[in-house]
């Protein structure tokens, strides 16, 4: 009985032990900061880096201004576009020193300038040493994105869903461009919905949430889980966003 | 009746299954991802050292204009590991100073002193592959490469 009791545990640390065995990393939290007010106001957050390897890291802390340029995300040094956030980051302290197996916390001050178009910062934590790699030289830096909104300009476009059918080796799956058509940014967070010939709900998924900033643009969409029965369905996507929602539909044909 | 014994076999197989087992090929069960709430790096496949890309062999072989090209592939996670990707991240690589030597590339892509952006929406727990590129002319001495190669992960 003992024996068997002690396999039982082995199952649970076998199990357990997989899923915690881990490389050294440097971890950076929170990884996203999003915040609410007006223009010309400061806010203060707090970042901390947690070292989980097995020497010491430096970093410089800098800040870059997240922009969208032709509906695709960029990063631009501070201060080089108007109403960069960047160039209001205050940084404390400006650089970090981190040992093996501790964290170390910095507060960066950002400012959302007046008039200001801007809605995102990152926050970053540029490594300074050096590891070798081979002959190879390697740094590396991690970045807390921040974002900002400051009105309730919120819009959210989307192209028609395109429907691929379920097959003997995939899922059905729905994909399509959508659009910050607004002025703040937001999260959106869809649900994939089936819908049969009767109108009954077969089932739904829930669908990978996205951030978009104003004016980026995404191809959003996933997967539906079950196995759907041989007819004729709607296929119904619903984003929630700030409140507000955004559906589209198809129809799709399983043989 | 099932004895004790029997009992605990089953519940601990059941455990082990559920636990260890991938899903299936055929429309896998996909769970919404809960969005990671820390950022990290890692190179996943080398060895002890959080950084090390591997040894990279100088196997010349012709590549553009004549230059000889070293190739190292090498695995990198961004947030700890997970099944399922737990959001996204934008991957950005550079080079502290151009090393007029040669040409750096991460999966094709030139890298120069400013950030470049890798791969849009890397998944967030899951490790990618990429493929390190150094091509340098046949004449140039043997040495360290005179740069440093910068990696920038910012949660999407």
């Amino acid at each position: 009985m003992k024996r068997m009791a002690m396999l039982f545990l082995l199952a649970f640390a076998v199990a357990f032990t997989a899923r915690a065995e881990e490389d050294g990393a440097l971890s950076l939290s929170p990884a996203v900061v999003m915040l609410r007010g007006d223009h010309g106001q400061s806010t203060t957050q707090t970042l901390t880096l947690t070292n989980g390897t097995s020497r010491a890291f430096e970093f410089d802390l800098v800040a870059s201004d997240v922009i969208t340029r032709d509906g695709k995300r960029m990063f631009v040094e501070a201060g080089s576009i108007a109403g960069s956030i960047a160039a209001t980051a205050v940084f404390s302290p400006a650089h970090v020193r981190v040992l093996p197996g501790q964290s170390v916390t910095a507060t960066v001050t950002v400012t959302l300038p007046v008039d200001s178009s801007q809605r995102a910062v990152v926050a970053l934590f540029r490594g300074t040493n050096v590891v070798l790699s081979g002959k190879v030289p390697m740094k590396a830096s991690l970045g807390s994105l921040l974002t900002f909104t400051s009105s309730d300009d919120v819009e959210m476009s989307a192209a028609p869903l395109v429907v691929r059918p379920q097959s003997a080796s995939t899922n059905l799956a729905v994909s399509h461009a959508c659009t910050n058509s607004g002025h703040e940014p937001f999260v959106a967070k869809g649900v994939l919905a089936i819908v049969d010939g009767a109108g009954a709900l077969v089932g739904k998924s829930n669908l990978e949430s996205h951030r978009l900033l104003p004016g980026e643009s995404e191809q959003l969409g996933g997967e539906y889980v079950g196995e759907l029965e041989p007819g004729r369905y709607r296929v119904v996507v619903t984003y929630d966003y700030e409140g507000r929602t955004l559906t589209r539909s198809a129809e799709v044909q399983v043989r | 009746m099932l004895t004790a014994r029997t009992r605990i076999l089953f519940v601990s197989l059941l455990i082990a299954f559920a636990l260890q087992l991938p899903a299936g090929a055929r429309r896998r069960a996909v769970a919404a991802p809960v969005p990671s709430d820390e950022l990290s790096i890692a190179f996943v496949d080398a060895g002890q050292a959080l950084l090390d890309a591997g040894a990279i062999a100088f196997r010349p072989s012709k590549g553009r204009r004549g230059m000889a090209t070293t190739t190292r592939t090498f695995g990198l996670r961004i947030g700890q590991p997970s099944r399922e990707a737990r959001g996204t991240a934008t991957l950005r690589a550079f080079l502290e100073t151009a090393d007029s030597r040669c040409v750096v590339r991460i999966d094709g892509i030139v890298l120069g002193t400013a950030p470049r952006v890798i791969r849009h929406h890397a998944p967030i727990g899951i490790a990618m592959r990429h493929r390190l590129e150094i091509e340098v002319p046949p004449q140039a001495p043997e040495g360290a490469l005179l740069t440093t190669i910068g990696w920038e992960v910012t949660t999407d």
